[in-house]
C-alpha cells in the first residue's frame, strides 16, 4: 500500500525567510528519520541551496527546455540527510511567465510519479512571495497540497501578504484546495511582535504554528551554505526549528481563515501602531 | 494623434463608445450612442465570432510585399489558412508557440522566424502579429523587431493584437493601421498636396466596381484598398483628401491622415445603391479634380442602372439587413430605393460615428436594430419573431436564416459598390425571392435550438453592465 504523503505549501511575503524556514523544517524532519522532498517554486531557484551546499542543480524548467524526456535524476539532488531537492525554476528575469512555469513543473513532477517513487513522508513546496497569480497558486489548488503555512514577521506588509494568501486559501479550499495550517512568526524580536501576530491570527481565525526568534545563528549558518540544523545542531535556534517541524508534521488542525478587508486591516494596524507608541512612552517614563 | 506615441490604439469602446450587444429601435440606439459614455451591455451567453486577431490577420494578408509572422500557437494559423483560402494574400509564417515557449519566452523562435522570412521572400516589410498567448506572457516582440530591422534594413513592425482587448473585431484593423502609422509612415510627404484622392479600403472591401466608376468619372486616386502596397500608403500622405469604401473599417487611418498630415477625410457613406454611389463619386470628384466629367458619367450610369432596376423591384418586401454597419446602412438605403421595407438592421457593432445614420433611420421608419456579431441564437430568434420576407447578410449567417425558413441572400461574393454593384446586388435579391425552395427545404430539418430557447426574447442574454 502506498505511503500517505503529506504535501505542505509554505507561502509568505518576499524576503520574509520562507526558504530559510522551509529548509530548516525539511532538515529537522529528515534528521528525525522522515523521507522529505523540498520543491522550490521560484524562478530564482535558491530554495534548497542550504540543503545541498549550494551545488548547481538543473531546474525542472531548464530540463524541459533541453529535453522532452526528463528523468527525476536530471532535476533533483540529494541534500542533507537524504532530503530530495528539486527546483522548479523559470524563465530568465524579464521574459516569459514564471507562473506558468510553476504550473508546468508541478505537472511534470506528478507525471514522473516522484512522490510515490521516492516514498516521501513529506513534500514541502517553498513558493515565491505572495500569491502573485494563478500559476503560483498551483500548489494550493487542485488537491496538490492539503495544507499551507504562511511565514510572516510583525511588519505590516508581511501581515498584508498573509492576509492576501488567506483570500487565495478561501477561494480554493471549498473545491479541494489547501487549508491553512497556521502562521509561522519569523524573525521575532522581543516585545510586541508575538502579540501582534497572535492577535492577527485570532482576528482571522488562523492558528499560530510557532515563532522563530531573530538570531545571528541563522545568518551565520547561511554564510556557511548550510541550514541551522546542519551547521549548529546543538544551538537553541536548531531546537526552535525542530519544535516547529514537529508541529508542522503532526498538526491536523487545519482551517479556512477569514481575511480582513482592506479597511479593517488598516484600522487593525493603526490600533497596533497606537499600542506600540503607548508602550514606548511608558517605557521612557519608567526609565526616567 | 497622441496615440501614435502609445504602443496600442485605444479600443473602439474607449474611443467611440462602441457597443457589441444591443436590442432596440434606431431612435433609442441613436440616443444611447450620443451619450458621452454609452452604457455597455454584456452577453451572459455568447457564441463564437471573429476577434481583433482575425481582422488583423486579414488586413496584413492584403499588404503587398509583406510577410506576416504570426507569433502564436498553431491555432491562429487555422484562421490564417481560412483567410488565405478565401482571399489569397501575402506570405506568412507561424512560430508555433508551445508550452515551454509560453514559460521561457519565445523571442528566440521569433528571431529565427524573421530570419527565415527574410531569407525566403526578401520582403519590403515584415509584420510580427502578437496573439493571446503572447499578450498574456508579455513576450518581448519589440526588441526582436528593432534588432532585425537594423540587420535587414527593412521595417519590421510589431502589431500588438491580443484577441481580448476589444469586443469589436474591427479593432484589429485599427491595430494594423496604428502600427503602420507609428513605424512606417514616419516621413513627411515633402511635396505640396497633389489633387488625388486616397481610395481607402480594408480587408473585406471589394474594389473592382468602384475603381471602374472612379476611372469612368475621371477621378485621380491613390489606391490604398483591396491588395495595396507600402508605397501606395506612403503616397497617401501627399494626397489632397481621403475617401473610404467603408469608412468604419478604415477609420483609424482616415483620422490619422487628417490629424497628422492634413489629408482631409471625406466623410461619405459607402458607395452602395444609386444615391449612395452618386454622393460618394461627387465627393471624390471634388477632391480628385473632375466634377464636370464625374457628373456626366454619373448621369449616364445612373440612367442605365435605373433601366435595369425596373424589373427588379422589392415593392413592399420586408427585409432584414445583417452586415457590418456601413454595408448595412448602404444596402438598407438601396432596399428602400427598390421599394422594399427595412424591418430591422442587424449590425456587428455600432458607435458614436453611426449615431447620425441611426437618427436618419429613426426619422424614416425607425427600424429595429440588433447588435449581434455572430450570435446565431439571437439572429434565429429575432428572425422568428420578425418574420421578414428577405434576409440579406453574409453566407455563414444566411445559412441560419434559411434554416429558419426565411428567404436569404448572401452578399459575400458580390462586389456591392458603385453602379455595377447595384446591377449585381439587385438581381441577387430578386433571384432569392423567386426561389424560396432552398429555405423551405432547409427549414424542414427543424431548428438547432429547442422551442424553450426560442420562446425567450431575442435579447434574453443581453444585460446592462452595472457599475
Amino acid at each position: 500500500m502506498a505511503k500517505a504523503t503529506k504535501h505542505i505549501a509554505i507561502y509568505g511575503k518576499g524576503g520574509i525567510g520562507k526558504s530559510t524556514t522551509t529548509s530548516n523544517i525539511s532538515a529537522a524532519l529528515a534528521e528525525a528519520g522522515y523521507r522529505v522532498i523540498q520543491i522550490g517554486c521560484d524562478p530564482k531557484s535558491d530554495s534548497t541551496n542550504t540543503l545541498r551546499g549550494g551545488d548547481y542543480l538543473p531546474t525542472v524548467i531548464d530540463s524541459l527546455r533541453d529535453s522532452s524526456k526528463v528523468k527525476l535524476q536530471d532535476v533533483s539532488a540529494i541534500g542533507f540527510k537524504g532530503v530530495l531537492c528539486i527546483e522548479a525554476g523559470g524563465p530568465v528575469p524579464g521574459v516569459g511567465c514564471a507562473g506558468r512555469g510553476i504550473n508546468a513543473a508541478v505537472g511534470l513532477l506528478q507525471e514522473l510519479n516522484v512522490f510515490e517513487e521516492y516514498e516521501a513522508d513529506y513534500v514541502l513546496y517553498d513558493v515565491l512571495g505572495d500569491v502573485v497569480c494563478g500559476g503560483f497558486a498551483v500548489p494550493i489548488r487542485d488537491g496538490i497540497t492539503d495544507r499551507a503555512y504562511v511565514v510572516s514577521s510583525s511588519d505590516f506588509m508581511a501581515i498584508y501578504a498573509a492576509n492576501n494568501l488567506f483570500k487565495a486559501i478561501g477561494k480554493y479550499a471549498p473545491s479541494g484546495g489547501a487549508k491553512l495550517g497556521g502562521i509561522i512568526g519569523n524573525s521575532i524580536l522581543p516585545g510586541y511582535p508575538e502579540s501582534l501576530i497572535t492577535d492577527f491570527a485570532k482576528r482571522t481565525g488562523a492558528a499560530v504554528a510557532g515563532f522563530v526568534p531573530r538570531s545571528p545563528v541563522v545568518a551565520q549558518s547561511e554564510l556557511y551554505g548550510k541550514t541551522v540544523i546542519e551547521a549548529s545542531p546543538g544551538s537553541e535556534q536548531a531546537d526552535v526549528y525542530r519544535k516547529l517541524a514537529a508541529h508542522v508534521a503532526g498538526n491536523e488542525n487545519l482551517s479556512v481563515p477569514s481575511p480582513l478587508n482592506v479597511t479593517d486591516l488598516r484600522d487593525w494596524a493603526r490600533s497596533w501602531g497606537d499600542a506600540i507608541n503607548q508602550e514606548a512612552a511608558s517605557f521612557s517614563a519608567s526609565a526616567r | 494623434m497622441n496615440e501614435i506615441r502609445q504602443r496600442l490604439p485605444r479600443t473602439r469602446e474607449k474611443r467611440r463608445g462602441a457597443l457589441t450587444a444591443y436590442y432596440g429601435d434606431s431612435a433609442a440606439l441613436a440616443d444611447e450612442l450620443e451619450k458621452e459614455e454609452p452604457r455597455q451591455r454584456i452577453r451572459t451567453y455568447s457564441e463564437t465570432d471573429d476577434d481583433e486577431v482575425t481582422f488583423a490577420i486579414r488586413l496584413l494578408g492584403r499588404i503587398r510585399g509583406s510577410v506576416t509572422i504570426i507569433h502564436s500557437p498553431p491555432g491562429c494559423g487555422a484562421i490564417k489558412l481560412e483567410d488565405e483560402l478565401k482571399a489569397g494574400g501575402s506570405p506568412w509564417l507561424i512560430t508555433n508557440i508551445e508550452e515551454n515557449d509560453s514559460i521561457l519566452g519565445a523571442d528566440d523562435k521569433l528571431r529565427e522566424a524573421v530570419d527565415l522570412a527574410y531569407r525566403t521572400w526578401r520582403p519590403e516589410i515584415i509584420f510580427i502579429l502578437a496573439t493571446p498567448v503572447v499578450a498574456i506572457n508579455n513576450d518581448d516582440i519589440q526588441s526582436a523587431a528593432t534588432e532585425k530591422e537594423d540587420l535587414y534594413n527593412i521595417p519590421v513592425v510589431p502589431v500588438y493584437a491580443a484577441g481580448f482587448r476589444s469586443r469589436t473585431a474591427v479593432y484589429g484593423y485599427d491595430l494594423v493601421f496604428h502600427a503602420l502609422a507609428k513605424y512606417v509612415l514616419k516621413g513627411e510627404p515633402g511635396a505640396p498636396p497633389i489633387p488625388v484622392v486616397n481610395l481607402i479600403g480594408a480587408a473585406g472591401t471589394r474594389t473592382g466596381n468602384i475603381i471602374t466608376d472612379l476611372n469612368g468619372a475621371g477621378i485621380s486616386y491613390n489606391n490604398v484598398s483591396g491588395s495595396f502596397s507600402i508605397s501606395a500608403l506612403q503616397r497617401s500622405l501627399g494626397a489632397s483628401a481621403s475617401i473610404a469604401i467603408d469608412k468604419d473599417d478604415a477609420r483609424f487611418l482616415l483620422e490619422w491622415l487628417e490629424e497628422a498630415h492634413s489629408v482631409v477625410h471625406l466623410e461619405e457613406i459607402a458607395p452602395i445603391g444609386l444615391a449612395g454611389t452618386e454622393r460618394w463619386l461627387l465627393a471624390a470628384a471634388g477632391a480628385g479634380g473632375s466634377t464636370g466629367q464625374a457628373r456626366a458619367y454619373i448621369e449616364e450610369e445612373k440612367a442605365a442602372a435605373e433601366q435595369a432596376l425596373k424589373r427588379l423591384r422589392l415593392d413592399g418586401v420586408s427585409v432584414i439587413v445583417d452586415l457590418p454597419p456601413e454595408q448595412a446602412f448602404g444596402i438598407a438605403e438601396f432596399v428602400e430605393e427598390l421599394g422594399g421595407v427595412v424591418a430591422a438592421l442587424s449590425l456587428t457593432h455600432a458607435d458614436s460615428s453611426h449615431a447620425p445614420r441611426l437618427r436618419e433611420w429613426a426619422s424614416r421608419s425607425n427600424p429595429q436594430v440588433y447588435i449581434q456579431p455572430g450570435q446565431p441564437f439571437e439572429k434565429i430568434n429575432a428572425l422568428g419573431k420578425l418574420k421578414p420576407a428577405l434576409y440579406i447578410g453574409k453566407g455563414e449567417a444566411a445559412v441560419w436564416a434559411a434554416r429558419a425558413g426565411i428567404t436569404a441572400a448572401a452578399v459575400d461574393s458580390v462586389d456591392l459598390y458603385g453602379f455595377r454593384g447595384v446591377q449585381e446586388l439587385a438581381p441577387l435579391l430578386a433571384k432569392a425571392l423567386r426561389n424560396p425552395s432552398l429555405s423551405r427545404y432547409l427549414s424542414a430539418g427543424g431548428s438547432s435550438y429547442r422551442a424553450g430557447w426560442l420562446s425567450k426574447s431575442a435579447n434574453w442574454h443581453i444585460k446592462q453592465e452595472v457599475k
